[in-house]
């Protein structure tokens, strides 16, 4: 069910399913995608859980932002902080947070501030923002990564989205190695990028400050799943990882950047099992 | 590769991103460990009367040894496979922090290869104390101390084959994998030589390699696995200039320790009179003095039993897959005439 709500003055939407009451699992789609991205996951998991997959600032439904900042980590947190307001207005269900890609990175600072709320955490092909800034120092993360730069121009990724939206789309999931038949069908190029670009925009903006920021330990328990073949990111190392939480299991798998559309039975299964015995 | 063996269901070049196979890899080898004290019949004792390695068709390295001598011979080069595998498997230990933890932290690695990676210790360390303990067992039947045994057997700690793969080790190289993996393939082809002759083998040594075997078997791709993980590692200078001259870097230390290791065969001369067996063993001297030096080093190289399977690359076929990967430098060697070694 599409739901949405004014929050801080634009309309955020977002996906739910499942019976409120039960324990909540939240997924966060990255770039360039939109919460039907994670279609396969809410409908095997919406059985045993309340799952909510909010549409990040400027996605499908949700209102692109003049502001940069609303497109920056703090602001997709406090956006998604609010939605699960809605959801659980006590605050007292626990949360179970699913970030892919970019939404790694949104997962991740989400997962902290939920603090004990936060009951697992779940990162497939992402990163934390930590790394995200470590790499920037990484020549075949900067390899990978050319298109964060290209992102970064003014105008010519809005005039190239507009034009070629679909081929560009297209263009994106070939390059990651997902096959036509496994990509999602609702969301049109368009949707999935023109205004999330910005996630991009602010984030090299934020830079300087999200360096300076300390390193953040997680508490809850954190499974990551890391397609080895992954043409955008580099697996992460143990030592590279390990650190941010005190309880992280690193998973790397055959597959490519899109795992929980690429292999969802087997993703389901890896989530499944990782929430259902947390730590 | 024997039917006993095949029933273990090894592992053969297991993806180290499969972690499904990785995980039913630990739990089959929890499950088939062997104790040492337990599975092995150690009230048999050392048979003086059989065999310990097959001499067979390469037995061209000693052309003029009487049958008496090529049993000694036999027994003597079977006390040195085990106290190269002791000894390297007793190694493996020093290098478990520089050699393995630090590397596994630095490559994307599942849990299942940590659990993989202690096993393998674990048996390593196993191995090293049984292959001691038929030396031990060997000592008690021809009444000889062990250091006296020791002093004409290959040693490594301290060596500066030991102290070179360390180092090496230590400036983020790998040269510890490809000796490891040396080892372990060289390992199972002495078991199958083993295996075909085996009524004429000392039953304790052809069951000590059976059971050493029957858990190489399982864990022998361990080596080879971190070597694929390895390859996999993004090239930066340090690591692409390792992947490139690591492998040539082992043989190239190793070959000097196990030939000068070999020459330490020169002094049972010292045991003379001692058991009748260093007697015989002893009046194998002249035929390595009178095969001119060039020659013998050759020979090592291309014709010694066991010896050339560890010093020549060209024996070892599961080598040369990774050596690929790696895209590493392949030091020259004599070519083998496996045909001429037949004929022989």
């Amino acid at each position: 069910m599409l739901r949405s709500k004014t929050i801080r003055g634009l309309k955020t939407a977002w996906l739910e399913a499942g019976e409120v009451g039960r324990p909540i699992l939240l997924f966060l789609h990255g770039f360039p995608d939109t919460a039907d991205c994670w279609s396969l996951q809410l409908a095997h998991f919406s059985e045993k859980y309340h799952v909510i997959a909010p549409f990040v600032r400027g996605a499908g439904p949700s209102e692109a932002a003049a502001e940069m900042r609303r497109y920056g980590p703090d602001a997709v947190a406090l956006d998604v902080l609010e939605i699960l307001a809605d959801a659980d207005p006590k605050g007292e269900r626990p949360v179970y947070l699913v970030g892919h890609d970019l939404g790694s990175v949104h997962a991740w600072h989400l997962a902290g501030l939920l603090q004990k709320r936060a009951k697992g955490l779940i990162i497939v092909n992402g990163m934390t923002i930590r790394q995200m800034v470590g790499r920037l120092g990484m020549p075949r993360q900067l390899a990978k990564s050319w298109y964060m730069y290209l992102l970064q121009l003014p105008l010519l990724p809005e005039l190239l989205v507009r034009g070629f939206a679909k081929p560009l789309h297209d263009l994106a999931y070939d390059l990651g190695g997902l096959a036509r038949e496994k990509r999602p069908t609702e969301t049109t190029g368009k949707a999935a990028m023109l205004a999330p670009l910005n996630q991009y925009r602010a984030f090299m903006r934020l830079v300087p400050k999200l360096a300076r920021r300390p390193r953040q330990r997680l508490d809850c328990p954190v499974l990551v799943v890391f397609g080895a073949d992954d043409r955008f990111m580099v697996p992460p190392s143990q030592a590279e990882i390990l650190p941010d939480a005190r309880n992280l299991t690193l998973r790397i798998i055959r597959g490519n950047h899109w795992l929980h559309r690429e292999q969802p039975e087997r993703m389901n299964k890896l989530i499944g099992d990782f929430i259902a015995v947390p730590g | 590769m024997p039917k006993s063996l095949r029933e273990n269901e090894p592992i053969k070049n297991v993806d180290p991103f499969g972690h499904e196979s990785l995980a039913r890899q630990v739990k089959l080898q929890t499950k088939l460990a062997w104790d040492l004290e337990r599975d092995l019949s150690w009230q048999k004792g050392v048979d003086l009367s059989k065999f310990f390695l097959p001499l067979d068709e390469m037995a061209i390295a000693f052309p003029g040894a009487s049958n008496e001598q090529r049993l000694a011979l036999s027994q003597f080069m079977g006390l040195v496979v085990n106290a190269t595998i002791s000894e390297m498997e007793d190694a493996l230990p020093r290098l478990k922090s520089t050699g393995w933890q630090r590397v596994l932290s630095e490559y994307p690695a599942n849990p299942e290869m940590l659990e993989l990676g202690e096993l393998f210790f674990d048996e390593e360390a196993k191995h090293s104390r049984a292959f001691g303990k038929y030396l031990d067992s060997f000592c008690g039947t021809t009444g000889i101390d062990r250091p006296d045994l020791d002093a004409l057997l290959p040693k490594a700690f301290g060596s500066f084959f030991q102290k070179s793969i360390t180092a090496n080790a230590v400036t983020g190289g790998h040269a510890f994998w490809w000796v490891v993996a040396s080892v372990e393939e060289v390992s199972i082809e002495i078991y199958q030589h083993l295996y075909k002759c085996k009524d004429a083998i000392d039953p304790l040594y052809f069951e000590l390699h059976r059971r050493h075997l029957e858990e190489e078997a399982r864990h022998a791709n361990y080596a080879f696995l971190m070597l694929n993980l390895i390859a996999k590692k993004p090239g930066y200078l340090n690591s692409a200039w390792h992947k490139k001259i690591d492998f040539a870097f082992a043989q190239l230390v190793g070959a000097p320790w196990v030939i000068t290791e070999l020459y330490k065969f020169l002094r049972v001369k010292r045991l003379k009179g001692v058991h009748p067996y260093f007697d015989v063993l002893a009046s194998c001297i002249p035929l390595f003095e009178a095969m001119p030096k060039a020659e013998l080093v050759k020979r090592m190289f291309v014709a010694a039993p066991y010896v050339s399977w560890l010093l020549n690359p060209s024996w070892r076929k599961q080598h040369k897959d990774t050596v690929k990967k790696h895209g590493a430098i392949v030091p020259p060697y004599p070519p083998i005439d496996f045909d001429d070694l037949s004929a022989s």
